[in-house]
């Protein structure tokens, strides 16, 4: 079955270099990955962001985006870890259509990026307890 | 002065009415749809033609408005939408588009902004939301201002900076707002409301003594004070200092009419009000004081009439005359004795019922809108 979406080689080598490399760093690291409204392709401006308050602004107000992040931590007994997590940037305001072209395109960005979490983010407010919701 | 013009659309009540910026286009609320007539500018006196009928809504439409350039028509309605009506040359109609508000609550009060890239719609569900068109998206978005509306709105106005919004509730506060819009405004010239004015800042915040549903708020041409008509018979108009001071006056203007239902600003010192008393009062004043200038067309109190003379009781009173006098018995529980020389009866105002809505027409005329179903453009 062919999928309506498609990922560019770049796009996927940037995926697992991410996935990869984060894993020593000592700030949090996003990448914004939106589709492309005419040829559905996932892609990425390669950007990458290293604190909430940048993120929340590169974060379009009307329109949904997936984010690849890894934000490092330290746990209770003293483990520094480092997760791989999907976020659903979904704002109330955006439109049905690209609700439903993002809606379509998840399971596959997730399984192509190889992360096994996903949380879902409604508006600036939810991004205070993304910690919480990581351990 | 000359003699006020009116238009008879029906009798059904009109909520709500606007011409269009150049004076050839008049649409009012009736009901669930909105009817739109062509007016002969040249001729205003003429009775204007039925042009098309917007059918859009599921329940009353409450309110309408008219972009600035005239492009698009804007309504909204106790079904919780409100549409945006575009002209389609090809097809000689007008065609909607539906605005997701995200309301729960019925849609009271609906305008544009000044410059026409956005619009203001308040509702019962103590949301304003301010929306305006996402070109990316091909999408109206719908941003709220909810803190710290507890009730009703019902009535709004823009200032003419399309930053600033006020507004006026059921809880007898009347607010402003800052409705900027990230990409789509440019920063506002600090003015007396303030300077700073991110999305949903609360610029003011005013009540008056009796603390009586707000029907009508306008902001002055100059946007440097605010009049608000309440539910007590009285209007307000405030005039703010700065950011964060308490404003330099308010001035409150008690009367013994009807209460008002809206209010227009001619000038920044002549406010018109119109409302139950079924007459425009016009209000002048400045920052020191502000007082009752004259009513526009004089008012017969009918509760005052003088009994009828011996002469009338030899005339013929006609059967529908009689039934008339018993069923205004029944109905206000007072006799109008008929007489073969009252006309029935008929109100000594233009207007035979509450106006809804005065808005301004041209310099020195304005024009209303009546639960008779009448449209009235007054000189003042």
């Amino acid at each position: 079955m062919s999928s309506l979406y498609s990922f560019s080689s770049e796009t996927l080598s940037a995926l697992r270099k991410f996935r990869f490399g984060s894993a020593r760093a000592s700030t949090m690291q996003a990448v914004i990955y939106a589709i492309d409204n005419e040829s559905y392709e996932i892609k990425s401006d390669g950007e990458i962001i290293t604190s909430t308050e940048e993120l929340v602004e590169e974060l379009p107000d009307n329109s949904p985006r997936y984010v690849v992040l890894s934000y490092p931590f330290k746990t209770p007994d003293g483990r520094l870890k480092t997760p791989l997590v999907l976020l659903y940037w979904m704002p109330p305001t955006s439109s049905q259509e690209t609700r439903m072209l993002y809606a379509g395109a998840v399971e596959e960005f997730r399984e192509k990026a190889g992360v096994s979490k996903l949380i879902k983010v409604e508006d600036e407010d939810d991004f205070e307890d993304l910690e919480e919701q990581l351990q | 002065m000359s003699a006020p013009i009116q238009y008879q659309l029906g009798h059904l009540p009109i909520k709500d009415h606007v011409f269009s910026p150049d004076h050839s286009l008049l649409a009012v609320t009736k009901d669930t749809k909105v009817e739109i007539y062509s007016i002969n500018t040249a001729n205003l006196a003429a009775k204007p033609k039925l042009f098309t009928v917007l059918a859009g809504h599921d329940k009353t439409v409450t309110s309408v408005d008219i972009s600035p350039d005239g492009s698009r028509i804007l309504t909204c309605s106790q079904d919780r939408n409100a549409l945006v009506w575009e002209y389609d040359g090809a097809a000689n109609e007008y065609k909607p588009t539906l605005v997701l508000l995200r309301i729960n609550r019925a849609a009271t009060v609906c305008k544009w902004s000044p410059d026409g890239q956005k619009f203001a719609v308040g509702s019962s569900d103590r949301i304003i939301a301010v929306c305006y068109y996402e070109a990316e998206n091909n999408w109206w978005v719908s941003k709220h201002l909810k803190k710290p509306l507890k009730s009703t709105i019902t009535c709004l106005s823009w200032h003419q900076n399309g930053v600033l919004l006020a507004s006026g509730s059921t809880d007898g506060h009347v607010r402003v707002f800052s409705a900027f819009i990230k990409g789509l405004d440019e920063k506002p010239e600090p003015s007396p409301w303030g300077s700073k004015l991110p999305f949903q800042t609360l610029c003011g915040d005013f009540i008056n003594d009796t603390g009586a549903w707000i029907h009508g708020v306008a902001f002055s041409p100059d946007g440097n004070s605010l009049a608000f008509a309440s539910h007590d018979s009285s209007i307000g108009v405030i005039y703010p200092e700065g950011e964060g001071l308490p404003p330099k006056s308010i001035i409150n203007v008690k009367t013994n009419y009807l209460p008002f239902k809206s209010l227009a600003y001619l000038t920044n010192n002549k406010i018109v009000v119109g409302g139950h008393n079924c007459n425009l009062i016009v209000f002048e004043g400045d920052e020191t004081e502000w007082r009752e200038s004259r009513v526009i067309e004089s008012q017969k109190d009918l509760t005052k009439e003088a009994p009828s003379t011996g002469d009338d009781e030899d005339e013929e009173i006609s059967s529908h005359q009689a039934l008339n006098m018993f069923k205004q018995m029944d109905l206000k529980g007072r006799v109008n004795k008929p007489s073969a020389n009252s006309g029935g009866n008929r109100l000594s105002t233009t207007h035979q019922n509450t106006i809804s809505s005065v808005k301004v027409f041209s310099g020195n005329q304005v024009s209303t809108s009546g639960i008779d179903g009448k449209i009235v453009i007054f000189n003042v």
